[in-house]
């Protein structure tokens, strides 16, 4: 027999062996089956027992690693997500409830990273012709084996998905998903906030307990005092690909985080400019002390220097 | 609710499901002579068996069953380990087979434990953790399940993960571990 045939064989033995602790008469008369069928399927069997006992001392000896503390279980979970109503105080409080999907955040063993430096944009092909745009500061996992999904870790990217009904591009981004329906869309995660913009098509977003489908020109804004929809224009979003910064009605703090993005310089802003908003476009190239020029002019602001970066003040 | 057996019950079942049993323990790898020794065997643990009723008695019967032939080949394991030590100890060194405790394999054992705990380590954390209740706690699968709020197939998925990563510790092992599958570390 083959090697490759015998890892087979003993895959199918060890699956049958954790089957039949749970196993009905009708199960061990599959099992009797199994066993008949070939002498190499029992050998294959008394190999997985062997091994199972080899590893018993190994086991009561060894550190496990400590236990992920999970509010809800991976099916509860999917349950609620599947039963799509939308209330914007429901979603709000799971996006705080922590840990409905922590499920998801596991890096399977195929996922691996593509990290982009605070100033530096880069652009992936996805295999099936999407692609994706990677802001500066910005982590994002893939998965070797499952092309259709993603997790955004921090920072910002423009997702152009090729859309395949039976098969949703989903990009998770802490506790929240983003299930495209044919599109075009930019998500940015900072640790206080969450960003959602469709240019085009339709992304379906799934907040711990329910959903909400964004269409083109909707922006999605998740923060501590809950969640809202406003519109932009379609132009405008993803528009940093471009080196454009195109803000609505944008408070100063998302507009310091985007210009941090770009100019790989942390960006703060003083108390007394928090609530002031702005709306224009913001050219993003030329190196960051030109950004920092034009955007002061822009925002009718004055850049200090600090010892951690540059502070926006009146 | 499945009917409940008593003992009683249960030695009548035994022979009740005689052909079956035989059946399974001829598939179990059992020479002609040894199916009968089991199947006594079984008759026997029934009569002494202490305890309440069980559930789903025919199922019972065959993990007995099952249980009593893992028994049978492990004890056969153990006697080969001490014929080869006598065997080593008056014909020198040349046997390959050897699960003896000696200081080479107290030391392949070290390595074993750093190698299962860095795959453990690697595992998603909650398939390490179903590892350890199943393996280390000795809680069964269901109990796992309704513990976890997850369905028995999820967390036979689950232990399948960590048996299969355990399995690849094993191929990963020294040129001394003799396996037929010595290229099995993809997982």
């Amino acid at each position: 027999m083959s090697e490759r045939n015998f890892d087979e064989l003993r895959e199918t033995a060890m699956a049958w062996h954790l089957r039949l602790e749970t196993a009905t008469e009708e199960d061990w008369l599959a099992f009797t089956d199994w066993l008949e069928a070939d002498p190499a399927h029992n050998l294959a069997y008394e190999q997985v027992l062997a091994e199972e006992d080899d590893m018993a001392v190994v086991l009561t000896a060894a550190r496990f690693p400590e236990p992920v503390e999970e509010a809800q279980s991976e099916e509860a979970a999917t349950a609620n997500l599947r039963s799509g109503r939308w209330k914007w105080g429901a979603l709000a409080a799971s996006i705080v409830a922590a840990a409905a999907l922590a499920f998801q955040l596991v890096p399977r063993d195929s996922s691996y990273a593509i990290e982009t430096t605070a100033g530096e944009t880069r652009t992936i092909a996805l295999e099936d012709g999407g692609k994706i745009a990677l802001n500066g500061s910005t982590r994002l996992l893939l998965d070797r084996d499952d092309p259709r999904a993603a997790e955004l870790v921090a920072g910002e990217a423009l997702f152009t998905i090729v859309h395949d009904a039976s098969d949703p591009f989903v990009l998770t981004v802490g506790e929240d998903r983003l299930v495209d329906v044919g599109t075009v869309f930019n998500v940015t995660s900072e640790k206080a906030w969450l960003r959602v913009g469709v240019s085009e098509g339709a992304v379906r977003f799934e907040g711990g307990r329910d959903g909400v489908l964004l269409k083109p020109g909707d922006v999605l804004v998740v923060d501590t005092s809950g969640a809202r929809v406003t519109n932009r224009s379609v132009a405008s979003i993803g528009s940093w690909t471009d080196g454009a910064l195109v803000y609505e009605g944008a408070p100063l703090a998302e507009v310091a985080a985007d210009l941090s993005r770009a100019t790989g310089v942390p960006i703060a802003v003083s108390a007394d400019l928090r609530a002031r908003s702005f709306s224009g476009v913001i050219q993003t190239t030329g190196d960051a002390s030109a950004i920092a020029a034009r955007a002061a002019a822009l925002l009718e602001v004055s850049i200090a220097k600090t010892q951690d970066g540059w502070t926006l003040e009146p | 609710m499945r009917p409940e057996v008593k003992n009683s019950g249960l030695r009548q079942l035994v022979t009740e499901m005689r052909p079956q049993l035989l059946r399974f323990i001829a598939s179990r790898g059992c020479s002609q002579g040894e199916v009968e020794d089991v199947y006594q065997e079984l008759y026997l643990k029934l009569i002494e068996r202490r305890g309440g009723p069980v559930d789903n008695a025919r199922a019972y019967l065959f993990q007995v069953t099952n249980n009593l032939i893992r028994d049978l080949r492990r004890g056969s394991r153990r006697q080969q380990g001490r014929d080869d030590g006598w065997a080593r100890s008056h014909y020198g060194q040349d046997l390959t087979s050897d699960p003896q405790p000696t200081p080479e394999k107290s030391v392949l054992d070290r390595d074993l434990l750093e190698r299962v705990e860095r795959s453990l380590a690697e595992m998603p954390p909650r398939t390490a953790e179903i590892l350890r209740l199943y393996r280390v706690e000795g809680i069964g699968q269901k109990v796992i399940a309704t513990r976890l709020g997850l369905s028995l197939s999820a967390v036979e998925k689950h232990l399948q993960r960590a048996y299969r990563a355990l399995r690849a510790v094993q191929a990963t092992l020294g040129d001394d571990a003799a396996t037929p599958t010595r290229e099995d570390n993809r997982v």
